[in-house]
């Protein structure tokens, strides 16, 4: 494993770095660093292929280099009034746009418009050959030849690079008030959650901390609108609050930084996950105080925040048993991720719980890095 | 029995294992009646199980499968090979499971779209993907070929709304991809599976996303006096900030059409109607109408009606939904053409279409999903004219190729099939259109699942009819 990175700085360098390096990892800003710790792999980043190419507020389009941080491309999204609506997550770390595709990560806002996979419409990789494919398109409804570009979220850059990619926007909510719902159990949580999601009150995102059994719950739209809403659900709803605007913009800020839990740096665990999967998981996570959980979508992604190294087996173990694939995306200082030997070893592996490997996996994996340039998923 | 055959009695009864020429007349087409081609027999499985075996036979005796819902295929989707066999997946149409309070359903492919939300519909749930025809048409086939609707824009395609399957590859190994959660970790083999047109195998079991039924529509239809006025109101609406549930237009023909099959009162006299549909909670919908009718007060529209209620919101959409098949009153034969242009550029794309129109002398009306820049033109001609119908394709082959041109795609919601395969190198490189064919040949190294769609080169049987469908003819179907 090394820290040490190439940087192209145009496709031409990045083509060169992939044809001789004879294993490569991409990443970008190495904001979630386990998913780039690969051993006897060249760490190539895409951070210098940086920048917006093409913005059509009016298409709601826009394609922009893989190495993009989040929060350059987000300014001028905001300054046009859009957004990418799934809340991207560790913007203010540095997160690119090609890194939020390959770990795929989105943040509480999916829950009301989809993640990153239903807002990627078009991608260029780089093949290990160094070859440029495309995958998708640039307008915003296209049934044209396999989705690679879904594909790509998620597949941790065993794939090939991604140079270049086109994400869908929305217009930006004028307004978001978000308030809390006490609740006297995970399991009148679960209901809540449950009822609000189903309600006709169209909620942008609904997250839980069961440590202090609060649900947040955040509407968005004009400002005269939510205010009428909200009665609503302050009648249904009394126990809990409004939170003041400066609060709840902290509160997301929190969740899509990972700094919500009072663990002092912590290791942080994305686990796909439902309501009914989470009660039971949670009942299992109540009793260990090293390990916090945020419940995120809706009820379908629970961040775990673990606070040992060595705890992390015990949590895979514990994810294998409900049946939960999950993966390790960050760990204690990222800028600095060798720990010791002991957890390196530990880290080595971002995949934790229960990962199905078949021969559809590797076949793929083979048709599309036929000289394994990339490292196995 | 054809000797090829031995083995497929031991999977299905006879009932079940068609080979009699009349049955198989009545799957030798889909929605695009252009292609007509009989296979060597038809199976209809009940169980999982069945169509695992039927697959692992194919396999194992190199026998080309086309898997078929309803076959209403716009592209030729769902055309039978000659020399393989088709399972028809109509009797796989059980709701495995519905949990309202994760909001999910998980189906078998055999299940029609509009079943879904019917289910889902004492929970206050709905399946939001709405092709035209999905009061027949099933969810694997909308699977296959990531069918859209008239809502994509804001709530995406069918891809958007699985977040599970369990898949029968062609080699016969049974995968499941995604799972109970809408978030997922590693490579989406999901995403990757919808719209793959039943090149990699068969999808057994789909878990769908529900959404809650929105409280209130407020749906407006708007009248112009050009098409170019209507573009421009669909440009000052996106402008506006509003992302509306639909945006659709239609052109002076597909009124036509539509006021002779339906009656559905549109203005009088327009060139060009506008239909907006804005959903939500009452109190948002209060709000935003009154946006809306800011924004289309400075728009050039000569007439305005807002439905009153539901009833009157169906008689709007009544006429949009009809429109392409109500195209087969003003000419007895018709393609429907699918292509995306970016928004910006469709008032361009329509002078082309009338260009093309004029040098071809085919009528062409125009319906289209102006939200997405997703273009319906249809090119109408007579079928007994000698060479009209080759007209008619070479028309819709410059259709392609103007929306590639554009920046857009050959097909926003039909998929590529049969139709559009020639075009897939104009749009993608060949090193794209490789690495395609090599997770395709990942998927099915005997290149048995569904052969002959997507892919340019392969052998099409040839053209044979044209015209409306039986079942749209009994307005059974419709277009989109």
């Amino acid at each position: 494993m090394s820290n040490v990175e190439i940087q192209p700085e145009s496709i031409e360098e990045l083509r060169e770095v992939i044809r001789l390096e004879p294993r490569v990892i991409p990443c970008g800003n190495r904001t979630k660093s386990p998913l780039s710790l690969i051993e006897d792999c060249s760490t190539v980043s895409v951070r210098k292929l940086s920048g917006l190419i093409e913005y059509e507020p009016s298409e709601f389009t826009f394609t922009a280099w893989a190495g993009s941080s989040i929060s350059e491309i987000q300014s001028e999204l905001f300054s046009k009034g859009q957004y990418l609506p799934f809340d991207p997550m560790l913007c203010e770390a540095g997160a690119t746009l090609g890194g939020t595709i390959a770990s795929g990560l989105s943040g509480p806002g999916r829950f009301r418009f989809g993640g990153v996979r239903d807002f990627l419409i078009g991608i260029n990789w780089m093949e290990g050959s160094g070859q440029l494919i495309q995958g998708g398109g640039k307008v915003v409804k296209n049934a044209a030849g396999f989705d690679f570009p879904k594909f790509m979220v998620g597949s941790l850059g065993r794939f090939g690079v991604l140079v270049d990619v086109t994400f869908k926007v929305f217009p930006k909510p004028t307004a978001t008030l978000t308030r809390v719902i006490q609740c006297s159990s995970h399991e009148d949580a679960a209901q809540n959650i449950s009822d609000i999601a189903a309600g006709r009150w169209e909620a942008d995102a609904i997250d839980y901390r069961p440590d202090l059994q609060q649900i947040a719950l955040r509407l968005a739209g004009p400002k005269e609108v939510l205010a009428a809403l909200d009665q609503e659900i302050q009648q249904r709803w009394p126990e809990g609050g409004l939170l003041a605007d400066a609060d709840a913009a902290a509160y997301w800020r929190q969740v899509t930084e990972f700094k919500w839990s009072q663990i002092e740096s912590p290791m942080m665990v994305k686990v796909p996950i439902n309501l009914t999967t989470f009660l039971k998981l949670q009942a299992d996570l109540d009793a260990n105080n090293s390990i916090q959980t945020h419940l995120s979508v809706g009820g379908n992604l629970a961040w775990l925040a673990v606070e040992d190294p060595q705890s992390i087996e015990w949590v895979s173990d514990l994810l294998d048993t409900h049946g939960l694939p999950a993966i390790l995306v960050r760990v204690p200082d990222f800028q600095n991720p060798m720990v010791d030997a002991s957890d390196a070893n530990l880290l080595a592996d971002p995949k934790l719980g229960c990962w199905q490997s078949n021969e559809m996996l590797n076949a793929v994996k083979h048709a599309m890095d036929p000289l394994d340039k990339f490292p196995g998923v | 029995m054809t000797s090829i055959l031995n083995g497929l009695e031991a999977i299905f009864p006879d009932q079940r294992l068609l080979c009699d020429p009349a049955y198989l007349a009545a799957f030798e087409s889909d929605g695009l009646t252009a292609f007509r081609t009989k296979p060597l027999a038809v199976v209809i499985p009940e169980t999982d199980h069945e169509v695992i075996a039927v697959v692992k036979w194919c396999h194992d005796n190199q026998v080309p499968f086309v898997a078929r819902g309803s076959g209403t295929s716009l592209s030729g989707g769902s055309l039978p090979v000659a020399d393989g066999i088709v399972i028809a997946l109509n009797r796989m149409n059980r709701i495995l499971h519905l949990d309202p309070r994760e909001r999910v359903a998980k189906v078998e492919p055999g299940v029609v779209n509009q079943h879904v939300s019917h289910a889902a519909a004492p929970h206050g749930l709905y399946y939001a993907p709405d092709p035209s025809s999905q009061s027949i048409c099933t969810i694997g086939g909308n699977v296959a070929f990531n069918s859209g609707g008239a809502h994509c824009l804001k709530y995406g395609m069918t891809s958007n709304h699985v977040i599970g399957c369990k898949v029968v590859l062609a080699t016969g190994e049974v995968v499941e991809m995604g799972g109970a959660s809408v978030e997922s970790v590693g490579p989406d083999f999901t995403g990757l599976f919808c719209g793959s047109e039943g090149l990699f195998g068969i999808a057994l079991e789909i878990t769908l996303r529900l959404l809650p039924k929105p409280q209130q529509f407020h749906t407006v239809l708007v009248g112009y006096q050009s098409l170019q006025a209507a573009g421009e109101a669909v440009s000052a609406v996106i402008d506006s900030g509003l992302l509306p549930g639909a945006l659709e237009i239609m052109d002076a023909l597909s009124i036509e059409a539509a006021e002779a099959a339906v009656a559905c009162g549109y203005p009088e006299g327009a060139a060009a109607v506008l239909i907006v549909e804005l959903e939500g909670p009452e109190e948002r919908i209060r709000y935003e109408r009154e946006m809306l009718e800011r924004v289309l007060s400075g728009t050039d529209a000569f007439a305005q009606r807002v439905a009153v209620d539901e009833a009157d919101r169906m008689s709007i959409w009544r006429g949009r939904k009809s429109a392409f098949s109500a195209v087969g009153r003003l000419s007895p034969d018709f393609l429907v053409q699918d292509g995306v242009v970016p928004r910006k550029r469709l008032g361009e794309a329509l002078v082309r279409i009338e260009e093309l129109s004029k040098q071809s002398g085919m009528r062409i009306a125009n319906v289209f999903h102006a939200g997405d820049g997703n273009l319906h033109p249809l090119i109408m001609f007579d079928g007994t004219e000698e060479g009209a119908l080759h007209r008619a394709e070479k028309v819709a082959g410059e259709l392609s190729r103007l929306c590639i041109e554009m920046g857009g795609s050959i097909t926003g919601e039909h998929g590529v099939g049969m139709e559009k395969r020639d075009f897939m190198p104009d749009m993608y490189d060949a090193a794209s259109m490789d690495m395609m064919a090599r997770v395709r040949r990942a998927m099915d190294p005997h290149w048995i699942a569904n052969p002959g769609k997507m892919f340019p080169g392969s052998e099409a049987p040839a053209l044979s009819q044209v015209g409306l469908h039986p079942l749209e003819q009994a307005g059974v179907i419709s277009r989109e």
